[in-house]
Parts: structure tokens; sequence; C-alpha cells
């Protein structure tokens, strides 16, 4: 019955290629499919409301296991359709009561989702981390070291050596970030220009088990397809010492989906 | 059976956890429907993000398991 099911939206698109979906099944082994309407489709699947209706969800989505393997299967769909053709994802946990309601969706911004659609064609979206190691961000061989030798401290005792130490130490430390920082504004300027978007995630956590490293770009890139190559090419060609460049995707367009205007 | 799709996703190599999140919870189309959870500004999920993300860090972690994990906050 129609009351057990609610609906869950994967991406918008236009007209669907043929088989695109045949035999994908999406978060509840639901048979993926679209509903159209004024040449703008939704990719959707009727899902079991007491998993995914409202209060299921936020529960499920607490839990670090389902909010994964719900992601990993939502993006599955997304991804799939994205390869094909031009697709607009939706945010995680979209949820229709019944397709009435993503009916009237498509046919109120539907002229909006056209023109996201058109403009994300032939495009596809890469990611580009910038993780800066510990020796860049203490600031190891920068220029203005103090002089702590015994012959420029000649005067002094172990408490100023000490504390002409530290600053130097602090001095350096405050130059290796603020390289970082110029280093991850150039790399980031540099890719939004070969891009034909950019815009920029909040940096991630350090790994454990990882050296240290910071990151200090976490972007995202709108890039012709055509284009992709150069692109990553050029963003791997920004790394140097000290700062290592990581590029991921291709990504459907997630963070582009609100459209050239937003 | 599922067996086409199944085999037919991509042989390369898993994609991160952190770097899906950071897409499909702040990115993709925002829209208003019947049951829409904005569930990326909820606190909920900012906490089960930073647990899941604490979590997947201490999987791939080389430390001891006997370790009770990673304590918030703990690098900076």
């Amino acid at each position: 019955m129609a009351e057990e099911h609610v609906i869950w939206v994967y991406a918008i698109i236009s007209v669907l290629e043929p088989g695109l979906l045949d035999g994908l099944t999406g978060i509840g082994g639901e048979q993926v499919r679209v509903v159209t309407e004024h040449d703008v489709g939704a990719v959707i699947g009727s899902v079991d409301a007491r998993m995914f209706g409202e209060e299921a969800l936020q529960q499920s989505l607490a839990q670090p296991g389902e909010l994964e393997a719900v992601a990993r299967a939502h993006h599955h769909i997304v991804e799939t359709v994205a390869a094909a053709q031009a697709a607009i994802p939706a945010r995680l946990a979209t949820v229709y009561r019944d397709e009435t309601g993503v009916r009237d969706l498509l046919a109120e911004r539907g002229d909006e989702f056209a023109g996201t659609l058109r403009w994300l064609s032939s495009r596809l979206e890469l990611g580009v981390k910038v993780w800066a190691d510990p020796s860049l961000l203490a600031g190891e061989g920068t220029a203005e070291q103090v002089d702590i030798t015994p012959d420029g401290g000649a005067a002094a005792g172990a408490g100023t050596l000490y504390l002409r130490q530290r600053r130097a130490h602090l001095t350096a430390r405050e130059a290796g970030h603020q390289h970082a920082t110029r280093l991850s504004d150039e790399i980031h300027a540099m890719l939004a220009g070969l891009a034909v978007s950019a815009c920029l995630h909040a940096a991630q956590d350090p790994r454990s088990g990882d050296d240290h490293s910071q990151m200090v770009l976490n972007g995202a890139y709108l890039v012709d397809s055509a284009r992709a190559e150069e692109f990553s090419a050029a963003a791997v060609a920004s790394g140097q010492e000290g700062a290592r460049v990581e590029v991921t995707g291709p990504w459907p367009p997630y963070s582009f989906a609100d459209g050239p205007d937003r | 059976m599922t067996s086409a799709s199944t085999a037919e996703r991509m042989p390369q190599r898993q994609i991160a956890l952190v770097d899906l999140l950071d897409r499909v919870l702040a990115g993709g189309v925002v829209i208003a429907g019947d049951v829409t959870l904005s569930i990326a500004g909820v606190d909920l999920v900012q906490i089960s993000l930073r647990t899941i993300i604490m979590s997947v860090r201490a999987g791939m972690s080389p430390a001891d398991p006997s370790d009770p994990g990673i304590q918030e906050g703990d690098e900076v």
C-alpha cells in the first residue's frame, strides 16, 4: 500500500537515457525509477517508511554505520546517473510522502532545474585537497632565523637564550602557517582559473596514524569534462616540498547543485 | 539477481567516507520536500559526523586495538 512507502529523491535530470536504471537498486534495495514533469525528471525510489521515514531516519543517520551505508547507496545511484547524463544530485535524505509531491516540485522549479542542468552539462566535479607537512607549518627553512649561536648570545644567560630560541621558534611557526595559507590561496586561485566554478569545503581533521599533516585546502571545482585531465595534472603539479596535493573524483556535481547563480 | 549491477561496480578503491560526506551532507540541491530533513545543519548529524570520522580513523590507525579510541580534540 502507498502509505507504507515514502519517496527517496536521488537526483534531478532531464530526459532519461534509455536503460540507464535497469537493474539499478537504491538505498532500500528498491528498483530506482524516474518521474517526469515538463521535461524535467526526478530519479526516485519507493522505500519502506519504517526505515526511511522522518523519525527512523533521524535515528538511523545518527549511527555511523547506517549513515555510511545510506550515503554510499545514495551516491551509487547519483554517480551512475551523473556518469551518463547531466544530473543535479539531491541532498542526502530528501524524502517525499508520495509521488505527487515530487511532481509538484518538478512543476514548480522545473525552469530553474533545467537551467542548472544546462550549466552542468558535460562538466564534472573534482576535489583537490592540500596537506601541509609539519615541517612546512613549523616554518623550517624560512628566512628569518634568529641567531641563537653561542656567539650571537655571548653575553646572554641560559634563560635569555631559551627565550630567544622560543621566540625564534614561534616566529618560524607563524611564518610557516602564513606560507601554508598563501600557498593554498595560490593553488585555489590557479585551479579556479581552470574551472567553471569553484567552492571550498571545510578542512578535514588530521588523520590518525598520519604524520600530523594539516589540511590547508579542501576545494571543489566544476570542470569541463574535456579539460578534466589538464585540470588534474595542473593540480598535481602545484604540489611542492612540504605540500602534498590529492585529487579526488570525478564526482557528480554535489558541490554545484545550486546552479550558476547561487 | 542483482549480480550485474554489483559486478559492474568500479574496481577502483572505495572512495573515502569523509570526502563523500563533505558532499552528500553539505552539497546536493536542497529541496523543500514533505519530509526533507535538513540534517547537515542539525547538531545530531554534526555529532554523528564526528563520531564517524573518529571511528573511520580509528579503523585506519595501525595503533593497537586495546586503545579505547581517539578522544575528541585529541590532535590539534
